[in-house]
This record gives structure tokens, sequence and C-alpha cells, in this order.
């Protein structure tokens, strides 16, 4: 429940009791107006450059996702040019914030709930770009697999013209045989039919043999593809990982540094420990020294 | 329409974060005010903690949070929501940080609310150091109190049950303690937006508060009209109005104090949940040890459980044998799950197939897997987290004996006492000794008539003998002489005692509660790997089904048929006029139910079984001003014992 207009007339109230001058009063009232206005730090205008960005991406996707997901609504060029212009724009942000970032670790002289809370604004910033960017991984896996049911569709298809050819190839004998018929015709007009029969089997293993490579390069290219977008995906779970582990080698390198100065106690106690073994062997002799001489004095 | 607290509360936070903007004009990440720092004090960091974690924070954009009374240092051009207490050191050091300039601006935001005479305080100190610009806005939260569920939410107002009922104590403390069950309520009545009917038995602390509350809720009412439309404008005009019961922790002691054997309360009971989360100890493992490195003090490991947590709300309810069982199942899929990814990605290529299909569908299968896989990371995850818990339980299950004390509460609680076995277990070796004084107490909390003298001194000695401090025995005996509590006391208790055996008989299979317990017993496995239950034996049969007197009190209350119980349950009504005598109004379909002194999981889960399996089915919240395990009740309970010199 608001009670903001109740602060400020109790304020006010406060104000004009104990005698506040009526210059100041203003001066309050117009500095809360005029404080959203103040000037903030090149941090925080940085980063909320970034984050406009980072809407500005989220609704380019948001406005073409219909188009791109959705079948025959527009062509593969058209797919491939806004991709192309998500994975830049997204760079880019990638590398605003690591700029963000570099920022904070250069200047000195920042206490650390500051440091943490650019921090954390960076941390954000990241966040909301890999939701961005993991929803239009989703458009595009979509988008794949749609590719990969129409290459199978267009497979089946010209298995099925395959058949029909089978019945042509006897007419085409037939008529050949035909052909062969006309025996008392001149030696060229023999030929041409047996030659054309021959002609027209190879033309037809070659065109079988041309449509095999066809499909072969056709599957290499949808799984060209497909490796395009599993590598994108992979690298962003690379990505991921090589925070963590970042995090982890962080860690190690302070382990290190806790292991190095368990060595340099290590070391002192080592020596303490021969400093002691002297001390210990030259008490002996002492000792056994005075015995001799007490021997000595009292014999 | 179904009451859900968490959400409500989550929805009222989210909205405190950003910054009470109207909700048309929230805008993400593109202005100014997006990343801020959030001030919590210790009463409100209870209850952010069970709702938003931190990447949760995050996402509304909270860069840090920070605790009230540290120190704290200068971030210059951020806004600053602070959530505290309306109080006195809240005031303060809000006036304390804006004189400093710490923020850039201060969004302040108490709960419950804030006193006129603070709000002068407050008014007073930004003048002074003129800064009372750097104020943006002052609300009042109401949101004192922690929804831990969907159904379930506590104030976390400790000891409650001690100060109400301590005969030394004084006045102030009493209303001071029953000002904050008020406010609790208030600020839970204000979440959901309702104004309900209240009900509670008549005579003691219940009718008390409810005559406080009865009368906040009429001056809210009165003053702002819009405090309860524009929370829920649809909810106003409905004609179905909640019910609100409150009940005195005396009403029934005994459910506080039992044994339980569903997965819920073993885990509250006997791994302390408190917020949702679950602390254990665990002993370092054992390879380290052999290594010859120093031994270790034993880890402790904490567990989130709650909401979104799919194992938790699929077993919250079952008994621990099943829970087992389920672990298992749950885990063979998760395998069966995983080897199926295996294959779909070409970890068995067919080598004679065709080459160009055995690619497609590798890299389909590579797709697929791909985008499960976080999910399945997720489910081993919890899972995982599971099977420490169960193992857990289990080792204190074993060691303690829980088993034998379940079986001998239930029969207690059938009616077969058995003084001789109690006797037996007493002075046995299982078993804590808190686990006893609870057993002796729930015997002499249910028998039907208070036992002889000779038998009291006879457990007394046995539990003397034991190392335990018969302290609560003879305060409670005492309260019992005294018809204060248990079965003999509240009218609902008796037709109650048989009304519970029948009206949960729906299972049909209550007629023998007892049954047969075998020990689980478990290959030790250590944490990850799979476990192979080895359960020999029946296992104890469906003897969860006991009612709590507050189900039954609550199904004749939300029925709202007249009969002379529950005449004795005075009735007020906020919205009607003053001095028209309330009514009690048709069947209810909504309650919410509030126990002063504390509650407990047991009586949520028979509550939510009871409200789940009503035709219509019905939506109870329960609540109470803290939710207590059995020990710690027995501390208070003894506490009261030496207070009251018995």
């Amino acid at each position: 429940m608001d009670r903001t207009p109740e602060f400020w007339r109790c304020v006010i109230s406060r104000a004009q009791s104990t005698g506040v001058p009526e210059a100041r009063m203003n001066k309050l009232r117009s500095a809360q107006i005029l404080r959203s206005l103040a000037t903030k730090t090149a941090y925080t205008n940085a980063a909320t450059e970034v984050a406009k960005n980072v809407d500005a991406l989220a609704a380019f996707v948001g406005q073409h996702r219909r188009d791109y997901v959705q079948p025959g609504r527009c062509s593969e060029a058209e797919r491939d040019r806004i991709e192309e212009q998500v994975g830049a724009f997204v760079r880019t942000c990638t590398d605003n914030i690591a700029r963000l970032e570099a920022s904070v670790a250069a200047e000195p002289a920042l206490n650390s709930h500051v440091v943490a809370h650019r921090h954390g604004a960076a941390l954000i910033l990241s966040e909301r770009l890999h939701a961005v960017g993991s929803a239009f991984d989703r458009c595009r896996s979509l988008r794949y697999q749609q590719l990969l049911q129409q290459q199978r569709r267009r497979r089946a298809l010209p298995e099925a013209l395959a058949p029909p050819r089978q019945p042509y190839s006897p007419y085409d004998a037939n008529s050949g045989s035909g052909g062969a018929g006309w025996q008392d015709g001149s030696a060229e007009a023999g030929m041409r039919p047996e030659q054309r029969q021959v002609l027209e089997a190879e033309n037809a293993a070659l065109a079988e043999q041309l449509a095999n490579v066809g499909h072969g390069a056709a599957l290499a290219e949808s799984t060209m593809r497909e490796l395009a977008t599993l590598h994108q995906m992979l690298s962003t779970q690379v990505m991921h990982q090589s925070e963590q582990i970042e995090q982890l080698y962080t860690q190690a390198v302070a382990a290190t540094l806790n292991v190095e100065r368990g060595n340099v106690h290590l070391t002192k106690a080592i020596a303490i420990n021969s400093s002691a073994r002297w001390y210990l062997i030259a008490f002996l002799l002492a000792a056994s020294f005075g015995l001799l001489f007490l021997d000595w004095y009292s014999s | 329409m179904v009451l859900n607290i968490r959400q409500k509360q989550i929805d009222a936070l989210v909205r405190l974060l950003h910054l009470n903007a109207p909700p048309s004009a929230l805008k993400s990440g593109g202005d100014d005010e997006a990343y801020k720092v959030l001030v919590l004090d210790r009463v409100t960091k209870d209850i952010v903690a069970p709702l938003l974690r931190i990447n949760d924070l995050r996402k509304h954009g909270v860069t840090l949070h920070l605790m009230l009374e540290a120190e704290r240092q200068a971030i210059p051009d951020v806004p600053a929501v602070y959530f505290v207490r309306g109080g006195e050191e809240g005031v303060e050091r809000a006036v304390a940080d804006a004189a400093a300039g710490l923020y850039d601006s201060l969004h302040l935001n108490f709960t419950p609310c804030l006193p006129a005479p603070l709000m002068q305080k407050l008014a007073a100190g930004m003048v002074a150091a003129s800064c009372a610009q750097r104020v943006g806005k002052v609300y009042d939260q109401y949101l004192s109190f922690i929804a831990l569920e969907a159904g379930l939410f506590s104030l976390g107002l400790h000891n409650t049950y001690l100060q109400l009922n301590d005969p030394a104590a004084r006045d102030t403390q009493i209303s001071a303690a029953s000002e904050a069950v008020v406010d609790g309520l208030l600020s839970v009545l204000i979440t959901l937006g309702i104004v309900p009917i209240i009900r509670c038995p008549k005579g003691g602390a219940a009718e008390h508060i409810a005559r406080q509350l009865d009368a906040r809720l009429r001056e809210h009412l009165g003053a702002r009209q819009n405090l309860f439309s524009e929370a829920a404008p649809a909810l106003a005009a409905s004609l179905a109005r909640p019910l609100l019961c409150l009940f005195d922790r005396n009403f029934e002691l005994s459910v506080m104090l039992q044994h339980t054997w569903t997965y819920k309360p073993l885990v509250h009971d006997v791994l302390g949940l408190s917020l949702n989360r679950v602390t254990v100890e665990e002993a370092p493992p054992a390879a380290a040890a052999a290594v010859g490195l120093a031994p270790q003090a034993p880890v402790k490991k904490h567990f989130e459980v709650g909401e979104g947590d799919f194992f938790w709300d699929a077993n919250g309810r079952n008994q621990f044998p099943k829970v087992a069982e389920d672990v298992d199942a749950q885990l063979t899929k998760y395998k069966q799950a995983v080897e199926e990814l295996n294959r779909q990605t070409g970890a068995g290529i067919d080598p004679n197939g065709d080459p160009g299909a055995a690619g497609q569908a590798n890299t389909r299968g590579l797709m697929a897997a791909v985008s499960s896989l976080p999910e399945l990371t997720e489910r081993k995850r919890c899972i995982d987290k599971h099977t420490n818990l169960a193992t857990h339980l289990l080792q204190a299950i074993k060691a303690r004996g829980l088993d034998l004390f379940y079986n001998l509460e239930e029969d207690m609680l059938s009616g077969k006492a058995d003084a001789a076995a109690m006797l037996r277990l007493i002075q046995g070796d299982k078993g804590t000794l808190a686990d006893k004084l609870r057993l002796a107490l729930v015997q002499l909390l249910t028998c039907e008539a208070l036992p002889s003298e000779p038998e009291f001194d006879r457990t007394t000695s046995a539990l003397a003998a034991a190392g335990a401090d018969p302290a609560a025995l003879a305060y409670v005996r005492r309260m019992r002489r005294l018809n204060l509590t248990g079965r003999a006391a509240a009218a609902a208790g008796e037709p109650g005692g048989g009304g519970g055996g029948v009206a949960g008989g729906g299972g049909g299979a209550l007629a023998g509660l007892a049954g047969q317990s075998h020990l689980l017993s478990w290959a030790d496995k250590t944490f990850g790997q799979g476990l192979s239950s080895l359960t020999k034996g029946v296992k104890v049969l469906l003897a969860g089904e006991q009612q709590a007197a507050v189900t039954v009190a609550m199904e004749a209350l939300m029925d709202g048929k007249p009969s002379p119980e529950l005449d004795s349950f005075a009735i007020f009504d906020p919205k009607a006029a003053p001095g028209r005598p309330a009514r009690g109004g048709g069947p209810f379909r909504e309650a919410l139910v509030f126990m002063i002194g504390g509650g407990n999981y047991l009586e949520y889960e028979s509550l939510a079984t009871w409200a789940g399996r009503a035709t219509p089915p019905k939506s109870v919240v329960y609540g109470a001003t803290d939710l207590l395990s059995g020990e710690q009740i027995l501390a208070q309970l003894a506490e009261l014992g030496r207070r009251s010199g018995v």
C-alpha cells in the first residue's frame, strides 16, 4: 500500500515546523523530481545500453520467429540472413559484456560492494543474452528438423519415379528390336538401333549413378547443416563448462597458494627441528662432560 | 478457486522488486532502474529465502542482497530496495543510509506496516539530514509470514506456546505475543485478498486473538476501501467466503509429540527441516581416513526441498518403505533413460546398416540428447538428494528404533494402550531420551482415563532411571487433570475419536493398525550409487490414516450444519455490522486453519489428505505460528513444567 504521499506530507509539515527556509523546501522538491536525470556513472550507462541491445535482439527474434519456424513462410536465403544477423548481434553483445567486465577489473580504488554490484550487473546481462540465444537455438533446431523431413520426402519421390522407368526400357528395347527387324536396311541404319540401345542403356546407368551421387550430396549437405547446429549447441555447453572450469581454476590457484604457505611453514618447522636436534646433542655432550668432570673432581 | 498462498506471496515480492511500478509500466532491462540492490533484515530474509533463490533475484534485476545490520558500503548510482520490518531499527538505518548517501535512491517497503509515529520519525530524520529527496517510495507490504508451500505457511514466531501458556507471564508479554500473531494473520489475509468468516473454540487464546483480528479487519475495511478490493476484485464479489478457523495448540497436543512414519513429517522431525532446507551432517568418506589424513570434522550438507521438486511433491505423504521403493524406481527409470540416450547417440552403431540412415539417426539422436540432457541431470541430482536423505533417515530410524515407538503410539491412538510394552521400551536402550518422553506423553494424552497414581509413578521412575527430565510429564498430567487438553477435553474430541476411525476408514484397511514391521535392511551404499533395497518382510500397514482432531473439527465446521458441539465455537464476521450476531454461513469450500502455538507437517498432511478426498474437493490452507518438531515442543513443555513449579 502506497504511503508515499503521506510521507511527503509529514516531511513538509516537519520542515515547516522546524523552520526550514522556503528556498530549501523548493530545492528539496525539485531535487526529488530531477533526481532521475542525475548523472550516472559511465558503467551504468554502458550497462543500460547493452541491456537495451539485448532487448532489441529479443524483440527481433520474437518478431521473426513465426516466419522463421513455419515452413513455407520465407525462403531459405531469408532464414540464413536472419541467422546471420542474430549471430552478429550476439557476438557484439558478448563483446560488450566482456568489455564491461574488463572495465570493472581495470578501475582501481572501488570498494568491494561496488565491484560485486558491477559483476552482478554483467552477470544479469549475460544470463539474459544466454536466454535469448537458447530460444533462438530452439527455433533453429525446429527449422533443421523440418529440413530433414523435407529431405526425406524428396528422397521418397525419386524412388517412386524409378519403377516407372522399368517398363520404359523394355519399351525401348522393343522399339530397338523392332528397329533391328529392318535388317535389310543399310548397315548404318542397322547399327543405329543397336547403338541406340546400348547408348540408352549406358545413359540409364549414368543417370542412375548421377542420381545416387546427387542423393549422397544432398545427404551430406543436410548432415553438415545438422553438424553446424549441433556444433553451435555444443559450443554453448562448452562455454558453460569453460566458465565452470575457470571457477575451478581460480579455486585451484587459491588452493596452491595455501599449499605454498603450508610448504613455507613446513620448512620452518624442519629448520626448527634440526636446530632442536643440535641443541639436544650439545646438551647431551655437555652433560656427559660435566659428569666426567665431576667424576674426576671427586676422585 | 484454490488458495495458493505461496504464489501470491511471490507475486507480491516480484512487484516489490520492480519498485512497485504499475504492471503496465513494466519494461525489462532498458530503463534506468534496471539494476538494484536489495536490503533485508533477519525477519524478511526468512520470508524471502524459501521463495526466491539468488538466480531468481537476478532475473528481476537484483545484483546484490545485503543485510540491514551489516556495514554497507556506498554504491553510487543504484536504487536500493529496502524490505524490512516496520520497526525502529529499520527506520533508523534507513535515515542513516540516506544521510550517508550510500545509494542513489531508497525505496522503502515495510512489513507489515509502518505505524504513524514511526512515519513521523522517518520524516523528521530525513528533514534533519536534508536528504528526503533520496526516498523514492514508501510502501506497506503486509508480508509478515513465511509461505513454505502452496497450502502451508508459518509465521516464524518462536516459543509462542511457551509465551501464551506461561503462568508467570506478564500481561505485556502476552499482549505482545498475540499482537505479533494478529499481524501475521492480517498479512496472510491481505496477501490472499480475502475477508473470511472467523470461527474458534470459545475461551482461551484463540478467542482473544480472533477478537483482535476481527477488530483489525473491520478497521481496514472501514478506513481504506481499496485494500481488499485491489488485490482481487473478482473475489470481493464472490459469494463463497472462505472460513478461517483458529485453534489453540492445546486442542490436540498429541499430534505434535507423535512419532511419524510418512516422508515429509519424518524429514522434518528427524533431520530438521526449516524454511524448506535440510541440513545433515555427513561423516567424512572412509577413503580419506584410510589414506592417513587428519580426521576431518563431519561435513554439513544442505539440501533444498520444496515446490518444484517432483519427488518431494509426489512422495510427501507416502510411508517410508514406499518412499524407498519409489526412489529405487526413479533411479531405474533414470538409468533406462540414459541408456536410451546413449543408444540413440550412436554408442551402438550397427556396422552393416546403411551408413546414411545411421548417420541421420545419430545426428537426430544427438540433437534430442543435447536438448534433454539438462533435464536429465536435474532429475539425477534430485534423485541423488532424496537417496541421501532417505539413507540418513534410515540410519536415524535404525539407531533410535523409531518404528517401535511409532507402532506403540499408533496402538495408543486407537485405544489399545499397552502400558507394559511402553515401560519396556522406556527401560530399553533404543531411542533417545526425547523419544521416550514423547512416548510417555502420548500415552498420557490419549488414554481414556487419567492413569492411576502407582502407574504414573512407575512411568516417572522408569523415565528418571533412564535419565530424562519428568517436568514435561508432570505439567501435562496437571493440564489433563484440569481438563485443558487431551482427547477428553474438546467437545469435538469425543465424537472425533470414534468418527475419526469411521470417517477415515475410507481406505478400509484400517482395522488392524499395528501390523508387523520389519526393519528395512539396506546395503550401505556410498552417495550416488544406486540403492538395492533388500526390503524384507511385510511393511507397516496403512497406518497413517488416523485423522488428527483438527481434521474432524474442520469437517464439521466446513459442512456448516449446526450441531451442539459446534455451538461451542465462537463466530466472528468482520463484514457484518457490529452488534448483529454473525451467521455461521453455509457449507464452505475453502478454509484456512491456523494453530496458535505451533504446527506440524503431520497435521498439515492429515488436513490435505482429507481435503483432497472430500466431495466436492475442498481447498484448505494450513498455518501455524511456527512449525515445530516433536523435540522442540517437548522442550517448551518441559520449560512450562519447570516454570509452573510442578
